[in-house]
């Protein structure tokens, strides 16, 4: 489903803020994948997802998805094969619109928008519907503005809108770092149970471990803009992370700053 | 007592009031064209537009000289549009293709089209004080200021409907969305560029026939006459807004046009009351400062009041 192959990213080139963010990273997703991505702050996990997403473009190497050469495409047009949540409640919904208005504008995610009128009857029950598989209660609140709502479900609405249009991949980047414990669970249960029933192909960056090894079928590991290792899902589910502490050290030869991640 | 003297005021001076209030209205609404254009592009988009500056004469200069050479006034008015929306246009592509800063971007905009409305005119100033205007051809048997009143509130309620449909479609929400937040847009596939493009291009469009409209209203034309109207347009945008609410779009929108109108009204009371004409453009400055800096100063007074407690 997502090919990539020997992308490099360099941060200011030339200047003394010049940053090797990205070194001949090689990830293939079959169909279905649902990968979780670990490792410490500066290893290149964000730099890896906003190269996919094409918030900038990468210096070499290329990028698949579903086998067409997505690589020179602009940030717009790969919004047709993915979808996206951000670490920040507050990038992925607009604010000051209606919920219903955000749904509209996610339900058309890669069609050239038209004359129409955005919300019809149908497609307000069909959001409905929608809603109510969250169980927030935003079923009876269509005309809130977003900016009314919670973090968490704003977090919760934004996944609704990544995965409503049937992406080919769906990105997700620390998408609840933000959120407090109980409503990171919630959100990352709900997450799971979507990717599960639509057999999304997901890339998860995650901060803390025990999510990694919990959710997914594959984790891969980054250090230092490469990936330092990836677990297929027969390793991953005897994995603790001591073994995953142990590996690092071993493949890194060195000890993991266990400051830049949660261990429990 | 100052209320008897009002009132007597009032009633000796019954026919110049209504008179009065007539045009102060009439000129609220053909000035709320240019509201909403600045509410599109300040509100909206999130852009400080100084294309306007430039986009209203070039409305006035393109109306007024048609006008001249024999054009209907409803054409003239319909190729002002045009003429703005492509000043528009220039300003978007300077912002979103070549990454000038939108205000600097306008600013360009702005003194290029004084030049240009030199050019469409020939000259400074164009009269047009025997010619046919919209407000002339279509008198439907009322006086000249009623007509003003009946043409301008048609002409606005059109537009103000146009506008409430267009940013309910696909594309319209797809607008508002890009200045809210150009990230999610982006995310959800749309170009946001593309988007700024249209924005500017609607609102310079309706700028331009406030511009046409207040020439013929005035009876001419002159190249001076964009100085300071982004700061009218923002004081109509921030009137109605504080005064009306900002619940919906369609509320912003009526806030906006009730606002030009309001402050019209403002302008008008302020005149009553003896201050020079020439002190207009320092007043409404210092009232869009004002207005602009209420939410600091309205957070530090509560500061302020809570310490002394």
């Amino acid at each position: 489903m997502l090919h990539i192959e020997k992308i490099s990213k360099t941060f200011n080139p030339g200047t003394v803020t010049e940053k090797l963010a990205l070194h001949n990273v090689n990830l293939h997703l079959a169909p279905g994948d649902f990968v979780t991505v670990i490792g410490g702050n500066g290893a290149g996990k964000s730099t890896l997802m906003n190269s996919i997403a094409g918030t900038y473009p990468v210096d070499e190497g290329c990028i698949t998805i579903a086998g067409t050469d997505i690589t020179k495409w602009p940030e717009h047009k790969r919004a047709k094969y993915i979808g996206r949540v951000f670490q920040d409640p507050m990038m992925g919904t607009a604010a000051g619109m209606m919920i219903e208005e955000n749904l509209a504008i996610a339900a058309r995610r890669g069609k050239s928008p038209t004359l129409k009128w955005s919300s019809s009857a149908d497609s307000r029950q069909h959001f409905r519907e929608l809603l109510k598989g969250l169980n927030l209660g935003l079923e009876d609140r269509l005309e809130s503005k977003v900016g009314l709502l919670s973090g968490g479900q704003r977090q919760a609405l934004t996944l609704l809108m990544a995965t409503m249009a049937q992406p080919k991949l769906l990105l997700l980047d620390e998408h609840t770092a933000a959120l407090d414990p109980k409503t990171a669970e919630k959100v990352l249960s709900l997450t799971d149970k979507i990717i599960k029933q639509q057999k999304l192909t997901t890339l998860m960056i995650t901060h803390n471990m025990r999510d990694a090894l919990k959710y997914g079928n594959r984790l891969i590991m980054m250090y230092e803009g490469h990936i330092l290792f990836d677990i297929d899902s027969e390793k991953k589910k005897n994995l603790g992370i001591k073994d995953l502490l142990d590996m690092f050290e071993q493949a890194a030869g060195s000890e993991l700053n266990s400051d830049s991640l949660l261990l429990s | 007592m100052l209320s008897h003297s009002l009132r007597s005021f009032v009633i000796s001076n019954r026919r110049y009031i209504m008179d009065l209030v007539i045009a102060t209205v009439s000129q609220g609404l053909l000035w709320a064209l240019l509201a909403i254009g600045v509410y599109l592009t300040f509100r909206v988009l999130d852009i400080a537009d100084l294309t306007v500056e430039g986009s209203f004469p070039l409305g006035a200069a393109t109306a007024a000289t048609l006008i001249v050479a024999g054009s209907h006034p409803l054409v003239a008015i319909i190729a002002a549009c045009v003429a703005g929306m492509l000043a528009g246009v220039i300003t978007g592509i300077l912002c979103t293709k070549f990454k000038i800063p939108a205000l600097l971007a306008g600013i360009l905009t702005m003194i290029a089209l004084y030049s240009v409305n030199l050019r469409i005119m020939g000259k400074a100033n164009l009269p047009l004080l025997q010619q046919d205007t919209i407000f002339t051809i279509w008198n439907l048997g009322m006086d000249k200021m009623m007509t003003t009143l009946a043409i301008g509130a048609v002409i606005v309620l059109v537009v103000a409907m146009l506008n409430y449909w267009f940013f309910g479609t696909e594309l319209g929400t797809a607008v508002r969305a890009t200045g809210f937040n150009p990230h999610m847009i982006r995310a959800n596939g749309i170009n946001t560029d593309n988007m700024i493009v249209l924005g500017l291009l609607l609102s310079n469009g309706l700028v331009a026939i406030s511009g046409a409209l207040v020439a013929q209203s005035n009876g001419f034309a002159d190249v001076g006459m964009g100085v300071g109207t982004i700061v009218i347009g923002l004081a109509s945008v921030i009137i109605g807004e504080v005064l009306f609410g900002t619940r919906s779009f369609k509320n912003c929108l009526i806030s906006v046009i009730l606002g030009s109108i309001v402050y019209r009204a403002v302008i008008a009371i302020v005149l009553q009351m003896g201050m020079p004409p020439n002190d207009l453009k320092l007043f409404t400055a210092i009232l869009v400062a004002l207005a602009l800096s209420m939410p600091l100063l309205q957070a530090r007074w509560n500061k302020i009041r809570k310490g002394g407690r």
